[in-house]
């Protein structure tokens, strides 16, 4: 059991201290990381963070076992992360348009940029939408099942598979593109 | 034994490099100061824990939560104004703490680092131009980050940019738009580019008065034609949050304009918006985004008009300072969360540039703290009330940069520049991480960067 949840577990009624033992700053580099892969931003991966915390405090009686708090938490973070999506009015070109496009690569022109199928992978996850972004986070960062991930979103498993399935298709595109790069321009 | 696809174990690894920086500092503090800093919420909850079991009851708790609140919360429609000065003592200008020089020359070359691949793309680049010379910063994290500027070179354009991944210790010089470096924007200079923004390791942008973008990390550039607007707009401002690129635009005629684009893609659209220009003979337009926040404020010798970033639309706003026939400077610490520095009254009894405080996102303003020891300020920025710092030009003449850590009670001189510098940009990334531009009366362009939060702000050098 994580000392830390057992110690906020015998906080009681000292819910200050049990936020505190609980929201700290290993929970925060967690979710600030989280939400920077799904809003593609560190600025608002820190509104967000900072959001989540505060709902976490106000919700905090709602919490009966600390040791649910990790997926507790997390899903605070997934809706306020969600919140700040659907506050945006346009969102970047929508995955199912790009599918089975070529992928760009950045740089590629220049024979002197060896650009890796890792790094090709990079630069193709900040361009995948949101929705796609936040599946594929929540599976390959946070090591979430299908139906843990389903939880958090409130989606439908199969919506959460057919996503995965879309984004992964994408970014071996990417994958494969900016290996034969790679291997085009010698590197 | 270790079966995972290969290419899973890359996306794994390529999320993991994509969010491999911790929380800030600032947030870590800010978190830990909630269950100090809500005491009605606490109180709400702690009388849940009490209890309280019936939906009723809650009800009751949450309505009173709602009534204590709200006699301390600000009015919830726009127009209101100036809240009364508070009058606190601002100290003597204070010498103390380290008070930095802008070089009289170029910063000494220092070898660069080898170069090192992007993490998320873009070019490798290659060695910082010799003589190269700042004009415009901007940082996607306290590591990576992007300087405009010019170097000597045989044939025009001179246009450069340098690149940094850690934090500008070592630079790299990557391509350039084919523009003219231009150091004034608004008004004389016919093309080319004096800003740049980057939204992110791949997305940016050059402008000022011209608009180039760049998709691939700056490995190309193409210019772009913002639809709506004749031949003879120019871009005047522009930022990026939120996914979303946003610029001011003069429409050639009066008024000034915003277009707002994926960053992405180059998908702009016009706001409905428009800005007066304003009567006076140097108009100018700032933009300040933080969060899902914005704000363009238009500044002709006096404040003349503004617009807000509400719901993800450009409205009309009425800026803060616009009966105190002086200029003013926005930044924005949060979505909610604006500083003014005004200068009350330089266009008519002068008394002094004055901050002033928004918290409902730009509809009230209250004055803090006492007189800004500065006249003509030239920048302002601040991440939280923890600092604020403002560029500007002292009584005796130069430029300095004073910094205030207590709210605006007091103030301390950070730098000094001789007679004839100005500050082109002043802005901090982090709560210990900020940059400066000043230009000398010589010409001469230095890139200054505090990483002390802004008690000392060394040159830095670019290697070229």
């Amino acid at each position: 059991m994580d000392a830390r949840k057992a110690v906020a577990g015998r906080a009681g009624d000292d819910r200050a201290r049990a936020f505190e033992l609980l929201v700290d700053r290993h929970a925060l580099d967690n979710a600030y990381r989280l939400a920077t892969l799904i809003l593609g931003s560190r600025t608002e991966a820190e509104d967000v963070t900072h959001d989540a915390a505060l709902a976490a405090w106000d919700r905090f009686g709602d919490l009966r076992d600390p040791e649910r708090f990790d997926a507790w938490f997390s899903r605070i973070l997934v809706n306020k992360c969600r919140d700040r999506l659907r506050a945006r009015r346009r969102l970047p070109v929508s995955i199912s348009d790009r599918a089975g496009r070529d992928t760009p690569l950045p740089g590629a022109s220049d024979p002197s940029e060896a650009i890796t199928g890792r790094h090709a992978l990079a630069a193709a996850v900040g361009s995948l939408s949101s929705e796609h972004r936040e599946v594929l986070a929540l599976r390959f960062y946070a090591d979430l099942t299908v139906e843990q991930i389903a939880w958090r979103t409130g989606l439908r498993a199969g919506t959460v598979k057919s996503r995965l399935h879309y984004a992964l298709r994408y970014l071996r595109a990417a994958y494969q593109s900016g290996e034969e790069e790679a291997t085009r321009v010698g590197r | 034994m270790n079966t995972e696809d290969p290419f899973e174990r890359d996306v794994r690894a390529a999320l993991a490099d994509l969010a491999s920086e911790p929380a800030p500092e600032h947030l870590v503090e800010r978190v830990a100061g909630i269950p100090a800093r809500e005491p009605v919420r606490r109180r709400s909850l702690l009388r849940l824990s009490l209890g309280l079991a019936s939906a009723a009851a809650v009800l009751l708790v949450a309505v009173a939560a709602v009534l204590i609140a709200r006699p301390g919360a600000g009015p919830l429609t726009g127009g209101v104004p100036l809240a009364s000065p508070t009058p606190v003592a601002t100290s003597a200008l204070s010498s103390e703490g380290p008070v930095g020089t802008v070089p009289a020359t170029t910063p000494s070359p220092t070898p660069t680092s080898t170069p090192v691949a992007m993490p998320q793309g873009g070019p490798i680049g290659g060695p910082v131009p010799a003589g190269f010379q700042p004009g415009s910063i901007t940082f996607t994290s306290p590591d990576v980050g992007w300087v405009l500027g010019t170097a000597p070179c045989p044939a025009e354009p001179c246009t450069s940019i340098a690149r940094t991944l850690d934090g500008g210790r070592s630079w790299v010089g990557i391509p350039a738009p084919r523009a003219p470096y231009v150091a004034a924007p608004q008004g004389s200079d016919p093309a080319g580019v004096s800003g740049l923004r980057m939204a992110d390791p791949l997305n940016g942008w050059a402008f000022g008065p011209d608009l180039w973008s760049t998709h691939d990390g700056g490995g190309s550039w193409q210019k772009v034609a913002l639809p709506g607007l004749a031949a003879g707009s120019e871009v005047w401002a522009l930022e990026t949050a939120g996914g979303l690129v946003h610029a001011a635009v003069y429409d050639g005629d009066s008024h000034v304009r915003i277009a707002s684009s994926p960053v992405a893609s180059d998908e702009w659209q016009l706001a409905p918006v428009q800005l007066e220009v304003g009567a006076g003979p140097v108009p100018s337009a700032q933009m300040v985004l933080q969060g899902d926040g914005g704000w363009v404020i238009e500044v002709d010798r006096t404040v003349v008009g503004g617009a807000r970033l509400v719901n993800g639309a450009w409205t009309a706003w009425q800026p803060p300072c616009l009966d105190v026939a002086g200029p003013a400077v926005l930044a924005a610490r949060g979505s909610a969360d604006l500083v003014a520095a005004c200068d009350v009254g330089q266009w008519s009894t002068p008394e002094g540039e004055r901050l002033y405080l928004s918290s409902d996102g730009g509809l009230t303003f209250a004055r803090v703290g006492g007189q800004v020891p500065l006249q003509q300020v030239q920048g302002l920025t601040s991440l939280d009330a923890g600092v604020t710092l403002v560029a500007g030009n002292p009584a005796g003449g130069g430029v300095r940069l004073a910094a205030t850590f207590d709210g605006g009670r007091s103030w301390t001189t950070v730098f000094d520049a001789p007679d004839g510098s100005t500050v082109a940009y002043l802005g901090l990334t982090t709560r210990t991480q900020g940059v400066a531009i000043v230009t000398t009366a010589d010409d001469r362009r230095a890139l200054v960067i505090t990483r002390d939060g802004g008690r000392t702000w060394p040159p830095v050098a670019f290697g070229g």
